[in-house]
């Protein structure tokens, strides 16, 4: 308790989490730092992939010859907002099992590597040598429809064969991989604007095997989250409560001060109950796991100004939970200052039109967003 | 008369020093044990103006060094003994008499050697002349720093180092009594008029300012003084009196007239190494009973005229650095920590921001053990910075093995570093108190009985309670710092045995916590990290029906404990029992048997309660994480038996074979192995030798690494097999060189793999290490340490090494050696310390290749959780920049008459240099900036000894 406002433990474990990146070190007493000031993630400064999403994110495969379409979009934006037409190919391969773990693997980050084998998610780029065994190219720019997205067909070879490149023995000997563990095949999305630039990105799709794992079987695949309303409020009293909160819908467009802030706050979306595998690790052996609660993560993005945090979450870990006992989603925008803000020769006055994003991810793939727009100036 | 004329003094001073230059330049090449020159010095105190005056003091023509007590060096007893050396008009000594006892055998030994020295005789007024010379012999069983000597005799050698002198210039000179405790009349001066009885007119004792040591064999000289009409004084010439005991009592007798009441008589107590107490006493004064005289001598800088008996060092054949305890307290930099002294010698890889780690020959830190007193610690540093868990009054010796050492040592395979506590024999009440910014310490150590002697330390940090004073206070910030709280203790019961014997009861034992310092002043955060060990050990040292024997005993209690709010929980709890045994005894004249027993019995308990990610393949965020239950109660054996036979072929080899056997039974997994071991020593001369070595060193892995829930319980034991091949040179008695080249080939490392972890790492060091060094002197130590060096790790394991655990592939094969993330190239450092007068002033400078580094070559986007995962280019295929920093230090010492008082101020990074110790990067791995070292960071520390 402080200041007449409560903490809840995950507030304070947030604010503690906070504390140990600023400074987990007598060092930080003694000077020892990197002065440098990066951008900030939540702004969109030049061309980025700021998501992407597959329908569907998971596939329970009864009959493989009735594998079903994947409709791919990924949302490409820079600072000016939407890329308009973006070209982009996509090259599909399978899990490597021996492959490099991404950082945020909490598995990788904890000391535990687990590469692609037993990782928590192992998304990585498909081999660069079109001639690579395991690399399939789906898609080329030819077959990008008008909306950005492409639709996509995996073979049921090529599932096969990602079937069997993906099979390792753990440290008791017995084999894994995608049978048991969940088959996860990696999407490559190569993006480039027209003026040459590229980004890349990876997405993943995962496929069940009921046949291998019974458990499994009969569970409803997972379902994209849907950010169903945003809201917009003024501020955010002491005891986390919103301030004259409003719909913030694709046709407002609300005025910030340059250096005003405004909260945005989307609604939740649903968070599924589901059913994994995962490996025990003290027997080797690969066990149903029933999830109760999904998690949701939602990510801010604006082409001007910056988001704080840049993401949250249901989980209390990323995101920040008061003693209402809910999960707190909103961010606060903060708008460039004056002198950032160019003058309208029209008016005279300050105004800046920035584009919103709100990406939310479930855990298994799903992912969708929200685009918002506002403008800074005087109101 | 005679007069104390300080312009005179340092005349005499200067010439006295050009001799003592020209007699090193002449006998340098002849010892490789000689470190000083062995000039006489004529001691200050007592200059006569009218009288003779000494024009040349004696120079040392012959050298004959006395032996080690052959007992005494079986029992490692060490002894100084001061001798009163009588030398006539040609340079012959006539008489040697002790002045200062170390016993029987050593006194004995000192007297046989100094009767048979030959000198350039001593002028007086340009004539040659008789004189006594004050003259101390030190017995040691090991030289600081240095390679061992050529022994002069079995068992023992001996180096003339100097020789220190209180001339009495004129005919009477050496018949002074050559008791060393006993008052004496005036000597040789007949009575002026009709003798008296002897009166005993003074009764005084002579200590050293600061210390309060007793001065034994201190010289007492008279001078009759006799008021002019005009109010001056008239001096008759000074007369040897007489020598403090060993507890620096004297009297001053008076077998002559009586003084008159215009008479005064001045006494002069002194030696070489002291400034002259001077008293004078009127006639009124000494009429009735004896008159009391505390002489309070003030130590001289430059007590360096002494005899160094050295025994030959152990295990010779032994690639070792030992430092002495000045060189240890007083490198820069190092805060006077003597165990970071040891990160400014070759073959330790630079510890970045300062932190106590200790890279030894490429090693991984863990793989270099330490151990205090023969046992070993698993922590040498307190947390972060903080300095090492021993105190310097605690240390006796530090010794250094980058590799090949005896099977003696065992269970790593890297380096090694030894540290000997100091065997307490204090007489009476010594202590100190040490106050600088970091932390506050004490030390104690006294006698307890007639064979008994205590020493303790203790120590605690005080920067917990420094800083939050300078954090400027924030209401609402969320900055935070963590600073370490730390604190130590040392104790030491030393009793000595009959028959040799020895039996000694340490305990140490060390913790460490952090502390969170705030801005905010409502902030409650709070971080419980708690590390500590505690020994309690008993040695007993026993010499046996020709045998050697040493047994210790030792109780340990270790501790690893964290908290991090609520739901984040470790424990690791040890309670382990040990047994060292060593039996050595000489089976001929060549061959000596050495064996032993090293067994370890521990009761290890763990207990974790920590969110850990599931191992599935959909993304496990906190909330969905599992959680670590797990408790581990085990009881983990790891004996061992050792046999080494020390060769000695013809006067030139020294061959030492040896093997080791160890058998593990850790984590419920059991592992052996044998480790074969050979050293070779050949002496070609007194001032060069070669070595050479060779063997297998095993290790166990990690042992959270051998779990099977966090780590692959099948992993085999590390090992490698060491080369090394060395020459020493010594090119005068105090510089000499060092200069080894070393290979290590390290197998069986864990490796990231699907398995967890899998043992298919390999490493290799080699390289060249060279030490040039300026032995401690009065004034002056340094050295010059230079690495050429590279160490080598195969693929996954240079990533794993770095920081690459994200992006990097797992069960990495590749037999392809790449830079490890310890390789530095080039490793350059010069310290160097000057003490003049009160002052000393020192400074290293280090001069470092960068750490290798693998760049960033882009980075794509992760749409599944939102981020940016690096795509990394060669591994460790680039470099940070060169590490270049200075430090400095100045020390400036007050002497009052019962203690000492020292100030200094230890600076690190005087220049302020911006060297890069790691790379961070933006989000998306577009902009990279590095992160500094150590910022320009002075700390002023406060010392007083009594």
């Amino acid at each position: 308790m402080r200041g007449g406002r409560a903490e809840t433990k995950g507030a304070a474990r947030g604010r503690r989490r906070r504390g140990l990146l600023v400074g987990f070190s007598f060092l930080g007493a003694v000077g020892a730092s990197a002065c440098t000031t990066f951008d900030d993630p939540s702004t969109v400064l030049d061309l980025r992939i700021l998501a992407a999403s597959i329908e569907p994110s998971e596939v329970i495969v009864d009959d493989v010859s009735t594998l079903p379409s994947l409709r791919l979009k990924p949302l490409v934006a820079d600072h000016q907002g939407d890329v308009v037409a973006p070209q982009f190919s996509i090259v599909a391969c399978p899990n490597q099992p021996f492959g490099p773990a991404p950082p945020a693997d909490p598995m990788a980050s904890g000391g535990f590597p687990a590469g692609g084998a037993r990782g928590t998610l192992s998304s990585t780029l498909c081999p660069a040598d079109p001639a690579a065994p395991h690399r399939w190219s789906l898609a080329t720019a030819a077959d990008v429809q008008d909306d950005g997205s492409v639709t996509l067909n995996l073979t049921p070879d090529q599932l096969q064969d990602a079937l069997m490149s993906d099979l390792f023995r753990d440290q008791f000997g017995n084999l894994h991989g995608g049978f048991d563990l969940g088959l996860p095949i990696n999407l490559e999305i190569d993006v480039t604007r027209g003026d040459g630039v590229t980004v890349k990105a990876v997405k993943r799709v995962l496929f069940w095997f009921p046949q291998l794992v019974p458990a499994i079987a009969g569970e409803t695949p997972n379902q994209t989250p849907v950010i169903s309303a945003v809201e917009q409020a003024t501020g955010r009293n002491d005891d986390a409560v919103l301030e004259n909160v409003s719909p913030f819908d694709e046709n407002a467009l609300p005025t910030v001060a340059p250096g005003g802030e405004l909260w945005v706050r989307p609604s939740l979306a649903t968070q599924e109950p589901y059913l994994t595998t995962v490996l025990d690790a003290t027997t080797g052996q690969v066990l149903p796991y029933p999830v109760a609660t999904e998690t949701l993560r939602y990510s801010f993005f604006a082409t001007s100004g910056k988001f704080s945090p840049s993401e949250t979450s249901t989980d209390p870990g990323r995101g920040v939970r008061w003693n209402d006992g809910k999960p707190h989603l909103e961010a606060k925008y903060e708008a460039p200052d004056a002198a950032e803000v160019p003058v309208d020769p029209a008016t005279g006055k300050p105004r800046l039109d920035v584009t919103v994003w709100i990406v939310v991810r479930d855990d298994r793939g799903g992912a969708s967003w929200e685009e918002r727009h506002l403008r800074v100036g005087e109101p | 008369l005679l007069s104390l004329k300080r312009g005179r003094v340092l005349a005499l001073s200067a010439a006295w020093a050009f001799a003592s230059f020209s007699f090193a330049a002449a006998a340098g090449a002849q010892e490789f044990e000689q470190r000083r020159p062995n000039e006489v010095e004529p001691k200050a105190p007592v200059p006569s103006a009218p009288g003779p005056q000494l024009t040349k003091a004696p120079v040392l023509k012959k050298n004959v060094l006395p032996v080690y007590p052959a007992e005494a060096y079986a029992e490692k007893r060490e002894a100084d003994v001061g001798l009163l050396i009588d030398i006539d008009a040609s340079g012959t000594v006539t008489s040697a008499t002790v002045a200062k006892s170390a016993g029987p055998a050593f006194d004995d030994a000192a007297v046989a050697a100094a009767v048979q020295l030959v000198f350039e005789p001593a002028e007086i007024d340009g004539k040659p002349g008789a004189i006594r010379i004050a003259y101390t012999s030190h017995f040691r069983l090991a030289a600081p720093g240095a390679t061992d000597a050529a022994p002069a005799a079995e068992g023992a050698s001996g180096t003339p180092r100097d020789s220190a002198t209180a001339p009495v210039p004129g005919p009477d000179a050496p018949s002074v009594p050559p008791s060393a405790s006993a008052s004496a009349p005036l000597a040789g001066a007949p009575p002026a008029g009709g003798a008296s009885a002897p009166k005993v007119l003074v009764q005084g004792t002579a200590k050293e300012k600061g210390t309060r040591e007793p001065l034994a064999g201190a010289d007492v000289s008279v001078i009759r003084r006799r008021r002019q009409a005009d109010g001056s004084w008239k001096e008759e010439p000074a007369k040897l009196v007489g020598a403090s005991d060993d507890q620096g009592a004297f009297t001053v007798s008076w077998g002559f007239d009586p003084l008159g009441p215009d008479e005064a008589v001045r006494v002069v107590v002194g030696d070489t190494n002291h400034e002259p107490c001077i008293h004078d006493f009127a006639a009124s004064e000494l009429g009735g009973a004896p008159a009391s005289w505390e002489c309070v001598a003030k130590p001289r800088v430059g007590r360096t005229y002494e005899t160094r008996v050295r025994a030959p060092v152990k295990n010779p054949e032994a690639t070792r650095t030992t430092l002495s305890l000045r060189e240890l307290t007083t490198v820069p930099g190092t805060l006077g920590d003597p165990l970071r002294a040891i990160q400014s010698l070759p073959g330790v890889a630079r510890s970045p921001y300062g932190l106590g780690l200790l890279v030894v020959r490429g090693a991984a830190p863990e793989d270099t053990g330490v151990f205090i007193d023969g046992q070993r610690v698993p922590a040498l540093y307190h947390f972060l910075v903080g300095p090492s868990v021993l105190t310097p009054n605690m240390m006796e010796r530090v010794d250094f093995y980058p590799g090949g050492f005896s099977v003696r040592y065992g269970r790593i395979s890297g380096g090694a570093i030894d540290v000997t506590t100091h065997n307490s024999t204090a007489t009476r009440l010594h202590g100190s108190v040490d106050v600088n910014l970091l932390d506050v310490s004490a030390y104690a150590e006294g006698p307890v009985g007639k064979d008994t002697a205590a020493a303790g330390a203790v120590r605690r940090s005080v920067i917990d309670g420094l800083l939050p004073l300078f954090v400027p206070k924030k209401r609402g910030s969320t900055y935070l710092t963590t600073v370490p709280i730390y604190w130590d203790y040392q104790a030491r019961v030393d009793h000595r045995l009959g028959g040799g014997g020895h039996l000694a009861v340490v305990a140490f034992g060390s913790e460490d916590s952090l502390k969170v310092v705030a801005q905010d002043p409502d902030s409650t955060f709070s971080l419980e990290n708690r590390i500590g060990f505690h020994r309690a050990q008993l040695v007993w040292d026993q010499p046996w029906q020709g045998w050697d024997t040493k047994l210790l005993l030792s109780y340990g209690y270790s501790i690893q404990d964290f908290n991090a709010g609520d739901d984040n929980h470790g424990l690791i709890r040890s309670h382990s029992l040990t047994m060292r045994e060593e039996l050595s005894r000489p089976l001929a004249s060549w061959v000596t048997l050495a064996m032993g027993f090293d067994g370890i019995l521990s009761f290890d308990y763990a207990d974790f309660n920590a969110p850990y990610p599931r191992q599935g393949r959909t993304l496990a965020d906190s909330s969905s994480q599992d959680r670590i239950i797990a408790t581990r109660d085990l009881t983990d054996t790891a004996p061992a038996v050792w046999l080494e036979t020390p060769l000695k072929l013809g006067s030139s080899w020294r061959v030492v074979p040896g093997v080791r056997g160890d058998h593990y039974h850790v984590i419920d997994t059991d592992k052996s192995s044998i480790d074969p071991r050979l050293a070779v020593r050949y002496t070609y001369s007194k001032s060069l030798a070669f070595k050479a070595s060779a063997g297998l060193f095993h290790q166990l892995p990690t042992p959270q690494f051998l779990d099977k829930e966090f780590g692959n319980p099948n992993l085999g034991l590390i090992w490698a097999d060491q080369y090394q091949l060395g020459v020493e040179k010594a090119f005068t008695e105090v510089i000499d060189l060092s200069l080894t080249g070393f290979l290590v080939r390290r197998h069986d490392l864990p490796v990231a793999s699907v398995e967890r972890f899998s043992s298919t790492g390999k490493g290799r060091s080699y390289g060249v290490e060279t030490l040039l060094r300026h032995q401690v002197t009065a004034h002056f130590f340094g050295w010059v340490a230079y690495t050429l060096s590279r160490t080598e790790v195969t693929q996954g394991l240079a990533m794993l090494g770095g920081t690459q655990m994200a992006g990097m592939n797992v069960n990495n094969t590749s037999t392809a050696y790449q830079p490890s993330a310890y390789d530095e190239t080039h490793n350059l450092i010069v310290v160097g310390s000057y003490r003049l007068a009160s002052w000393e002033l020192g400074g290293r400078y280090r001069l470092v290749s960068g750490r290798p580094e693998t760049p960033v070559r882009g980075a794509f986007f992760d749409a599944d959780f939102g981020g940016y995962t690096p795509m990394y280019g060669t591994t460790n295929s680039t470099r940070r920049a060169t590490f270049s920093q200075l430090d400095l230090r100045i020390e400036r010492t007050w002497l009052f008459d019962a203690w000492r008082f020292s100030a200094y101020l230890d600076v690190q990074n005087v220049t302020n240099a911006q060297n890069p110790e790691a790379t961070v990067y933006d989000y998306r791995y577009q902009k990279s900036a590095p992160v500094r070292g150590l910022p320009i960071l002075p700390v002023l520390g406060l010392k007083g000894r009594f």
